[in-house]
């Protein structure tokens, strides 16, 4: 059985919570099914023949390498590569080992006495450990293939379900069924009395006597009166009794020191480990039972009983997504790959992509799945399944795991302009586009963390500082290092962002938009010009620095990941985080453009932004205008006639007292817009900067209508999409309560029995900075010095709405320095970034950086 | 007590057929271990919520009855005709209060059913206090004389201070429970302070979904009375009254819960720990420490049992026998699936 479905179809994948919020749409990709091809495998012995149909879709391919049978259920897997072993523990009580080239069983390992639920490997790959429902572990030398430790608790521990061996501690960590996790160092003296393992301790009601006088002992049970492995008590010291409330079904590993537990009482543990033990670091609630967990990169993903995966950033802690699957049915195994997630719903496995909405599953047993992982061998991964119809399978699941791995570059460290621009190859091939999480959520949090990184390796302090819903901030702080000890630094902020608009190959790129090309002294990729290309350049310039003893200032950098999407939830990030920022002289950013190609400019003022949507709806459905037409007063009527309240025939905003607070244009002004007409190589004259820069707009984006929108519906509800650029001179919250105000005195006059919903979507405050401060003349000196050229003192008719917000909460003034052309195309197809250009911003930006003083 | 899910269990898997079911603990109890009397031979109860939803409305259907477990044929041949996917079933050995079907466990409210098995200490001494606490009508709710009957209206009254009003009959959660079960012991706890005797506090209770069943002692040295439970999948007859839990995944379709275990298949039963609350929610088992004054730190100190013996409650404890070397070597976790395909 195969199938090939949308995301959207069954399965739900829920935003937590973002989706309304932001009024996000997620993708509606419909999947149409491909025409099946089924494979025949030569193996006479499968049962599952019939299944083995596989996909055409050439993205997912899973080939069934080989599938093993025994007589009893495969609970554990535990894959060798390097010794190209896989082992399998059974129902049975035994470790099955096989060969992966040839395909054959090699060995039979037995010593426990109770099913094999558990297997792991220490990474010198030179010992195999099981646990089992007898509670023991054993260890086992898989060179010799002999059991060396047999590792007992006096406690009554129940199960084993889940272990995690510490290479770099040598400690065993063991997962119990009573809520305990246990750790034993192997080196522990051993004990020589078998009596005192679980299975021959005394025992008050198994040994207890009968009204005869007699044991009742069951036909099935038998002492163990000799162990032939070093036998090891775990003493009353490294037992942490519940750890869990529930049972610890499983353990990984996140890096050397830090342990994940995942339990049925729905907390995923994240545990820092050391000698002593287990510290308790975080824990994330996951309401229902955690089955199965497997980490890559910096995701844990969460397989829980009732059918829901949610996968959470370590980084922050926080949820990103939960896929649920309709039938509510347990998910036993979780496994990923580079590429691909994969999850063990009874005997199917669901293969499943970021970013793809398409979802794929097969037939991997007749029954349930009870073990599932994944191994690399010779750059390829392979998917392991065993199950309770007595076999073990291993798919081809077609991943190369060895291609570029962003987060394992060359170690050395290199401030040239060569680095930075393989740095910004790197960074713009994450397809951080914010606003569709649904798809690349994934992406943004590794561009994030890929900056931590590099700013780590550069010698800053870096974090993540998380927002809510939303795409990280990533803060860095490069401390100054000052001859004068006793002075303060100057400490200087730079605000960037690491997301992007949306790009789509074939769409009017001429490559591909996430992969960056160099031609003809141009850059190009989505991202390279806004806003990764300047961000990276004032990175680098700070680096080289603080590489050279040459920073005297601390330069903290604040690089958003929602910065298109309205800057969602910065501001309460950030005010979260003031202690973390601390004192700030002045605040530097690079997120706009030349006006010309040839002229390099200052921005010293931005317009702030009010978006809404307008919505008139009737109490009616939609309805035939041929049947109805004529009855009722219409929405779209009605709000077509609103929004010609809002501006008159010659173009003014009617909105009351609009233009009120707005200064006459003063000499010095006209100066600087008679400079700019008279240098800048575009064709553009005074009155129109002015309005694009001076004055407000209001522009309507777009009408919708309800229903199928054929020409003879009366639709039931009309929409509209609107938005006010508002300058500095005017105040934000006044505008925006007086423009509510004056559409819905406006709607209570055309006296329509329909209803009227006004929606705010987004704001932004206008700014405007001093252009004769410190900063700007620091700025200007070093742009004559570079370019040999006045730059020219430019404000624009965008909006960023952080600029202000940070010039607010830290009190200090921002000042823009414009890093590409008016080319550039940031937003539109072919986006593009003149190396030239970004090569001059990092030398402007390091002398800017030396030069600025503390603010007086 | 006993909770299965999807598919519902005939009641004489549990109360009538297993190797130690609860009919033969009423005449063979090994863990009361009294040598003189092993009985528990006062009355017994059986408490049930029915697979049919329109009889789920009304609450549990509670059969009791006075004579011994071992003696009453009804049980047998209503056990062969019942099906429910949760069942609370015990035999009573009075420790306070007479011969009577009220004082036959479970005690049932609406929609909760409660047992209790242990005893508070100089019950007389308490018995006052816990009157003057609760609400009148959980007070005019008694209808028998036992300790334990007093125990569930006082666990009534905290419910409802809680913000949960039992008269409502609706799921009250699982977290909701324990915490008033909890708080029960708390009060009993509080109210036995300085009493020579610790008070033996194991409690089951149900809203008919989740089941909280504590194993408590107000005593830091002594050992509570016993508490066992056990998951799976399934649980299947591999030889007639031979069963055993099969585990194969991490479901747990079938949990469950017993003073003493229902089989002598040692690696299918884990005790519950002493001063511990054993939660089943929604087929998973959860295990939360009662943390107070009768804490132990230490997960091996070993609780003695003398307490128990020196009153006459708790028998001594029978020495271990060298085990019978000559058993033939069968696989002794008595799980592997050889053994159902030779019986068949």
């Amino acid at each position: 059985m195969q199938s090939n479905r949308a995301l959207d179809d069954n399965p739900i994948v829920e935003l937590s919570k973002r989706l309304p919020l932001r009024d996000r749409t997620s993708s509606r990709s419909q999947y149409s099914p491909s025409p099946q091809r089924s494979l025949k495998k030569d193996d006479g012995q499968s049962k599952l023949n019939d299944q083995q149909q596989l996909f055409s879709d050439e993205d997912s391919n899973p080939v069934l390498l080989h599938r093993w049978h025994h007589q009893f259920s495969i609970l554990s897997t535990c894959a060798f590569p390097n010794k190209g072993l896989l082992f399998c523990g059974t129902q049975d009580h035994l470790i099955l080992v096989f060969d992966m080239d040839t395909f054959e069983r090699k060995f039979i390992l037995k010593g426990h006495t109770g099913s094999v639920l558990c297997l792991t490997k220490s990474s010198d790959g030179k010992f195999l450990f099981s646990g089992g429902s007898d509670s023991l572990v054993k260890v086992w030398d898989v060179v010799e293939m002999k059991e060396t430790h047999t590792i007992y608790s006096l406690s009554d521990i129940g199960d084993i379900f889940s272990l995690a061996w510490s290479n770099s501690l040598n400690l065993l960590f063991i997962g119990c069924q009573n809520a305990s996790i246990l750790f034993v160092h192997l080196n522990t003296v051993p004990k020589t009395d078998p009596n005192k393992l679980p299975v021959n301790r005394f025992d008050k009601f198994f040994d207890s006597k009968g009204p005869t006088g007699a044991t009742t002992i069951s036909p099935s049970y038998q002492k163990v009166l000799e162990v032939r492995s070093r036998l090891i008590e775990v003493p009353s010291s490294n037992i942490l009794p519940y750890a869990h409330n529930g049972f610890i079904y499983t353990m990984k590993f996140f890096d050397e020191n830090i342990l994940i537990s995942g339990a049925g009482d729905g907390k995923a543990k994240i545990w820092r480990v050391s000698f002593q033990g287990l510290s308790l670091l975080k824990q994330l609630d996951n309401d229902d039972s955690i089955l199965s967990l497997t980490i890559y990169e910096q995701f844990l993903y969460c397989g829980l009983s009732k059918g829901s995966l949610k996968v959470w950033d370590l980084n922050t802690s926080q949820q990103l997504l939960t896929c649920h699957d309709l039938d509510d049915d347990d998910i036993f195994g979780v496994a990923s790959s580079k590429s691909y997630i994969f999850k063990s719903v009874k005997g199917e496995v669901y293969k499943w992509k970021f970013g793809s909405n398409i979802e794929v599953s097969w037939n991997a047993h007749e029954d349930l799945i009870l073990s599932m992982e994944i191994y690399e061998k010779d750059g390829k991964a392979y998917l392991v399944t065993g199950g309770n119809d007595h076999s073990v399978a291993i798919w081809d699941i077609d991943d190369e795991v060895n291609s570029k791995n962003h987060l394992r570059r060359s170690s050395i460290i290199t401030y040239d302009n060569d680095s930075m621009l393989s740095t910004l190859d790197d960074l713009v091939s994450f397809k951080t586009v914010s606003k569709k999480p649904e798809l690349f959520i994934d992406e943004s949090r590794r561009c994030a963390n890929y900056l931590i990184d590099l700013l780590k390796k550069f010698g800053a302090d870096s974090e993540l500082i998380p927002v809510e819903d939303g795409n990280p901030i990533v803060y860095g702080c490069f401390k100054g290092h000052s001859a004068d000890k006793t002075k303060v630094p100057p400490r200087i902020l730079w605000y960037g962002h690491y997301d992007v608009i949306e790009a789509e190959e074939n769409s009017g790129w001429r490559t591909d938009p996430f992969k960056m090309v160099a031609n003809d002294g141009y850059l190009f990729a989505r991202g390279v010009s806004d806003n990764k290309g300047p961000t990276l350049a004032a990175i680098y310039s700070v680096a080289e620095l603080l590489h050279s003893n040459q920073l005297e200032s601390d330069i903290i950098f604040l690089i958003e990941g929602e910065e298109e999407c309205g800057s969602y939830g910065f501001q309460e990030a950030i005010n979260k985080n003031t202690a973390l920022i601390g004192h700030i002289d002045w605040i530097l950013l690079s997120n706009s453009y030349w006006l010309d190609e040839s002229t390099p400019c200052l921005n010293y003022g931005l317009r702030g932004v009010i978006s809404a949507n307008v919505e008139v709806s009737s109490d009616n459905p939609d309805r035939h205008s041929g049947v109805d037409g004529g009855v009722s007063r219409e929405p779209t009527i009605d709000l077509i006639k609103l929004l010609s309240k809002l501006i008159d025939d010659e173009g003014k905003v009617l909105i009351p007292n609009f233009y009120d607070p707005i200064k006459p244009l003063t000499s010095m002004e006209e100066k600087l817009y008679d400079d700019i007409v008279k240098k800048a190589k575009i064709n553009i004259d005074r009155p129109t900067l002015l309005s694009k820069w001076k004055y407000p707009s209001l522009t309507v984006h777009k009408i919708d209508v309800s229903g199928p929108g054929n020409s003879t519906i009366i639709p039931q509800s009309a929409k509209g999409s609107l938005s006010i650029r508002i300058v500095p001179e005017q105040n934000l919250q006044e505008t925006k309560k007086q423009f509510i105000k004056h559409l819905e005195d406006s709607f209570k006059n055309i006296r329509s029995d329909n209803h009227l919903t006004i929606k705010l979507i987004h704001e932004a405050e206008p700014w405007l900075s001093n252009p004769s401060n410190d900063a700007f003349q620091i700025l200007r000196q070093e742009v004559i010095n570079e370019w040999n050229l006045e730059p020219l003192y430019i404000r624009e008719g965008g909006s960023i709405p952080s600029v202000r917000f940070l010039e607010k909460i830290l009190d200090a003034p921002a000042a823009q320095i414009p890093c590409g052309q008016s080319t550039d195309n940031a937003h539109l197809n072919n986006e593009k970034l003149r190396v030239t250009n970004l090569y001059a911003l990092r030398r402007i930006l390091q002398n800017t950086f030396k030069k600025l003083p503390k603010r007086s | 007590m006993f909770q299965t899910k999807p598919y519902p269990i005939l009641l004489s898997h549990l109360l009538t057929r297993p190797a130690h079911s609860i009919i033969n603990q009423s005449f063979d109890s090994r863990l009361r271990l009294d040598k003189r009397r092993p009985i528990n031979g006062d009355g017994f109860g059986v408490g049930y919520y029915s697979i049919d939803p329109e009889l789920e409305e009304a609450g549990p259907c509670v059969f009791r009855a006075i004579t011994p477990a071992w003696n009453n044929l009804n049980l047998e041949t209503l056990a062969e005709k019942t099906k429910s996917n949760l069942v609370f079933a015990h035999v009573r050995a009075s420790t306070y209060g007479v011969l009577s079907e009220t004082n036959c466990h479970p005690f049932t409210f609406k929609n909760l059913m409660f047992m209790h098995n242990g005893g508070i200490s100089n019950f007389n001494l308490v018995k006052r206090k816990l009157i003057n606490h609760i609400k009148d009508e959980y007070f005019l709710y008694l209808q028998g004389s036992t300790d334990s009957e007093c125990c569930f209206a006082l666990f009534l009254d905290t419910l409802d201070k809680l913000g949960y009003d039992p008269n409502e009959g609706k799921e009250v959660g699982n977290d909701a429970l324990r915490k008033a079960l909890m708080k029960t012991i708390e009060y009993i706890k509080d109210w036995t302070i300085g009493f020579k005797d610790p008070s033996l506090l194991n409690f089951a209770v149900t809203d008919g979904n989740s089941i909280i069943v504590s194993r408590y002692i107000t005593s830091k040295t002594e050992e509570a009375a016993s508490l066992h439970f056990s998951s799976g999948s399934s649980f299947v007859e591999y030889e007639p009254n031979q069963y055993r839990i099969e585990r194969l995944d991490r479901g747990q379709n079938v949990i469950m819960v017993a003073s003493e275990p229902l089989t002598f298949e040692r690696g299918d039963w884990i005790a519950v720990p002493t001063n511990s609350v054993l939660t089943i929610k929604d087929q998973t088992v959860l295990l939360h420490p009662i943390i107070d004054e009768y804490h132990q730190q230490d997960p091996l100190y070993s609780r003695s049992s003398s307490f128990a013996e020196s009153k006459g409650l708790m028998g001594s404890v029978p020495v271990a026998e060298a085990p019978d070397v000559d058993v033939p070597p069968l696989e002794r976790e008595g799980r592997s699936r050889s053994l159902v395909v030779e019986s068949i």
